[in-house]
């Protein structure tokens, strides 16, 4: 009923991401995206985060984040590299949620899928749309850590080949980080009819998500360890580290969020009218 | 091959608690247009989504082309005209049909030639590179029957292909259906019920939510046994008896007031009838603008409504 032709599959990726470059909504992301970084990278570029390298810095961070990984990502390591990192991590779901919001969302609210299913498989558009937003984020991801490695490179006196192995590992882990998000918003998208309001629903269910958590973590600290396992962020802690060791674990968890998120959007998607 | 092509058993349709459809079972045959047609509310759009697959029924069946409207097999064999559906902004028609036709399996170049071919159909050629933000209405009404055209469907499915469209792009439209129905089947929605007489074998009454109808357009016409005429004013009261003296008239129909029409059954075959029943008229002192051999399919179709 449902069969996945590949070379379709291709097809509606590649028509996806063409459009994603043209249209408001890609545009909009990739502005916003480019303008916050270029601000940030401004901050960098004067050696801005090395002192966070020092004990205060590293205790500063402990305490925002967690010791370990103000350990592991400032002893030893660029702390301009790993400074963005950090930064890139914290900001992954806002700007995530933002860029795939727009998987089907518009795209059923204007009816312009009723062009497609003559065409394609229903399975084949929810899956286009997802690859294709995780593409367009990857991309943007990647570009901002190569900028990144090179300003490390410039500013730090961390040796290149550290930089480069460290640089490689960042990138993939915000890639990796970034996907339950875009599964969540896969998931968005299907129940409301356009970009606006999927993006509003999934930074609600995600802002509420973590308010719920705060509020049972301070009596129930165990339930409200329970309730964080909703968010797609729950790999936040391994990704953080930076290590390759903590990312591969993070990838097992990585499907099963991609999976559920997934598994319940299409299962939306498919017995939806259009 | 099964000569059935789309055949629904007991569909229904219901949105909360409203019934759109019930229990609507029919069967359309392969290479007979099928106009459907209803009073708004009727369920046409309904019935005309459930078919291309947009909506789930309810309950019930649908086939078409032997499969479930949902199904990969129909895929590139099923055209459609959605009514309300909206083209992506910021690209051009031209590359928005050739990406419509990629994915029915044409290569770059033969998509391209496909979306040029299909806007010369609709007169559009000229548009190619334009953006949908800078068409008309109208116009982008044709690019929308643009990409029901590519490729070889076996089904077309077109929900008001002449809605909005100027009478000489209406007629252009009507004769690239008309050929097309050579080569496949068609299946129209209108509310112009001209539309439908002129191009539609059968025709499908929705009425309510139900089937109504599902007959030949020419036998509700009644093509050969009677005459439509479109008269100066309303026709006067005793008119039935002003034909009287007639033996072969059968009945006097006058059309609902302001209407200025009047329909005139009869059962004979000769050919003269048609030139007496004129010269009544004319002794009546009635006189005519248009005279139509059969009866008009929107009187009909009007007069079913009512009862």
């Amino acid at each position: 009923m449902n069969a996945l032709r590949l070379s379709t599959l291709k097809s509606l990726i590649r028509q996806d991401l063409y459009y994603a470059l043209r249209s408001a909504r890609g545009v909009l992301f990739l502005v916003f995206f480019g303008a916050f970084w270029l601000w940030l990278f401004t901050k960098l570029s004067g050696g801005g985060a090395q002192w966070l390298a020092n004990p205060e810095g590293n205790f500063i961070i402990g305490w925002l984040f967690d010791p370990d990984v103000a350990r592991s990502l400032f002893v030893g390591r660029s702390a301009t590299l790993s400074a963005f990192f950090l930064i890139a991590v914290s900001t992954t779901p806002f700007f995530v949620l933002f860029a795939a919001s727009d998987q089907t969302a518009n795209d059923i609210g204007s009816k312009y899928l009723r062009f497609l299913t003559p065409r394609c498989n229903r399975i084949e558009i929810y899956l286009a749309r997802f690859v294709g937003a995780a593409i367009l984020v990857a991309f943007a991801y990647l570009l901002v850590t190569v900028v990144a490695m090179i300003m490390a490179v410039m500013v730090d006196k961390t040796g290149v080949g550290v930089i480069l192995m460290d640089g490689l590992l960042a990138g993939l882990s915000l890639i990796i980080y970034s996907l339950p998000f875009i599964a969540l918003m896969s998931l968005c998208s299907v129940v409301v009819g356009s970009a606006g309001l999927s993006a509003l629903v999934g930074i609600s269910v995600y802002v509420v998500v973590l308010v719920l958590v705060a509020v049972i973590g301070i009596k129930m600290p165990q339930a409200a360890d329970f309730v964080a396992y909703l968010l797609p962020n729950s790999t936040k802690g391994l990704i953080l580290q930076l290590q390759w060791q903590t990312s591969l674990q993070s990838l097992l968890i990585v499907p099963i969020y991609v999976l559920a998120y997934g598994f319940i959007g299409w299962k939306i998607f498919s017995g939806r009218d259009i | 091959m099964s000569s059935v092509v789309i055949q629904t058993n007991q569909l229904s349709k219901t949105f909360g608690a409203t019934k759109a459809l019930t229990g609507i079972s029919l069967t359309v045959e392969k290479g007979v247009t099928t106009g459907l047609v209803g009073p708004n509310g009727a369920g046409k759009t309904t019935f005309f989504s459930l078919l291309c697959g947009f909506l789930k029924p309810s309950n019930g069946t649908i086939s078409i082309l032997g499969h479930n409207p949902d199904s990969a097999a129909i895929r590139g064999k099923v055209s459609i005209l959605p009514q309300d559906a909206a083209l992506l902004k910021s690209l051009s028609i031209g590359k928005q049909l050739s990406m419509l036709a990629e994915l029915q399996g044409l290569n770059k170049s033969q998509a391209h030639e496909e979306a040029k071919r299909v806007l010369k159909l609709v007169n559009l050629y000229e548009s190619f590179n334009q953006m949908p933000e800078q068409l008309s209405h109208g116009m982008l009404k044709r690019v929308a029957i643009a990409q029901a055209l590519m490729g070889s469907p076996e089904l077309i499915l077109l929900d008001e292909p002449t809605a909005g469209l100027d009478p000489n792009t209406s007629d252009a439209i009507k004769s690239v259906i008309r050929q097309l129905s050579r080569q496949c089947t068609i299946v129209i929605t209108s509310h112009n019920l001209e539309v439908i007489e002129d191009l539609c074998e059968k025709i499908i009454i929705l009425k309510k939510g139900e089937l109504h109808s599902h007959e030949k357009v020419a036998d509700l016409t009644a093509r050969t046994k009677a005459l439509t005429f479109k008269l100066d004013q309303d026709p006067p009261e005793n008119i039935k008896a002003i034909f009287k003296e007639l033996a072969m008239v059968t009945d006097v129909k006058a059309g609902q007031t302001g209407q200025h029409r009047m329909v005139v059954y009869f059962n004979d075959e000769n050919p003269m009838t048609e030139i007496e029943i004129i010269k009544c008229l004319a002794e009546a002192g009635i006189s005519y603008r248009e005279m139509v051999r059969g009866e008009r399919l929107q009187d009909t179709v009007s007069d079913r409504m009512r009862r």
